[in-house]
């Protein structure tokens, strides 16, 4: 089992959800992560969101942030029915990969930021996660191609 | 023979090693501009930005130094004399050294008279 693997269950899958912009999309996804309720996830995805946007290209974005508390980094991810808008430019996203780290230690939340990175370049594998229809497909569409 | 390598995190400090080099038996080396993974990830990759307070105390750009050396011995005046200029390798921040055996090499200039 790779780390991607071990921090991403199926439980936190979602399959395209529905929602208008992109910051619906971060909060529904920050209410499903397992961080405290002191940590204010939300302002922290949005407030790096704001320094320069997680999209990555291809429609797919990797929003991220650091919180003091957490112990150790946190994955969930979602596919949208319809595009939202995730930057000034207009680039759209379908696909979202939320990660939270803790602060005290970057190392984990590095290495699954650059493997998520290069996994979603992949097209075929992008494709295939776009297509999927439920969480369980989507997850072994992901860890299937993993390299 | 063994290739010497060593990456100085803080330039200002690449005079003063490299006479600790001369003082250490090392006539030649070469001195490469160089730059660390964290500077380019967090200034150059538009994703990771958000790690530049994870780089903190670290040095954009940094010194790699390569010479060869005749023996152990010289590493071991080098990295003496390094050490009293920089601190203590150990020291996060300061540099990495090393060294490899080489096998073969063509061109290098013999001090017969320096073999102490």
């Amino acid at each position: 089992m790779t780390l991607l693997q071990s921090k991403l269950p199926v439980q936190s899958i979602h399959i395209h959800l529905e929602y208008d912009s992109k910051e619906e999309v971060i909060d529904r996804l920050c209410k499903t992560c397992s961080v405290g309720p002191d940590d204010d996830l939300f302002n922290a995805i949005m407030n790096r969101e704001k320094e320069i946007a997680t999209y990555i290209g291809d429609f797919c974005a990797i929003p991220h942030a650091h919180i003091a508390s957490l112990k150790e980094t946190v994955v969930t991810c979602a596919s949208l029915s319809r595009p939202v808008t995730w930057d000034d430019i207009g680039d759209e996203v379908i696909l979202v990969f939320l990660l939270a780290g803790p602060s005290a230690n970057a190392s984990v939340h590095l290495r699954l930021l650059s493997q998520l990175a290069r996994m979603l370049h992949n097209r075929e594998i992008r494709n295939r996660l776009i297509d999927a229809t439920t969480p369980q497909e989507f997850h072994s569409c992901l860890f299937s191609k993993e390299g | 023979m063994k290739l010497f390598v060593f990456v100085l995190n803080n330039e200002e400090f690449l005079e003063e090693v490299i006479q600790a080099y001369i003082e250490a038996g090392v006539t030649g080396a070469t001195i490469l501009d160089s730059e660390g993974m964290g500077r380019f990830l967090t200034y150059e990759i538009p994703l990771f930005s958000g790690f530049k307070e994870f780089m903190k105390g670290n040095k954009p750009y940094n010194k790699t130094i390569l010479s060869v050396v005749s023996s152990q011995k010289v590493v071991d005046r080098v990295k003496k004399l390094v050490e009293s200029i920089i601190g203590p390798l150990d020291n996060p921040g300061t540099g990495i050294m090393f060294s490899l055996e080489i096998d073969w090499a063509a061109g290098l200039i013999r001090d017969e008279e320096d073999t102490l």
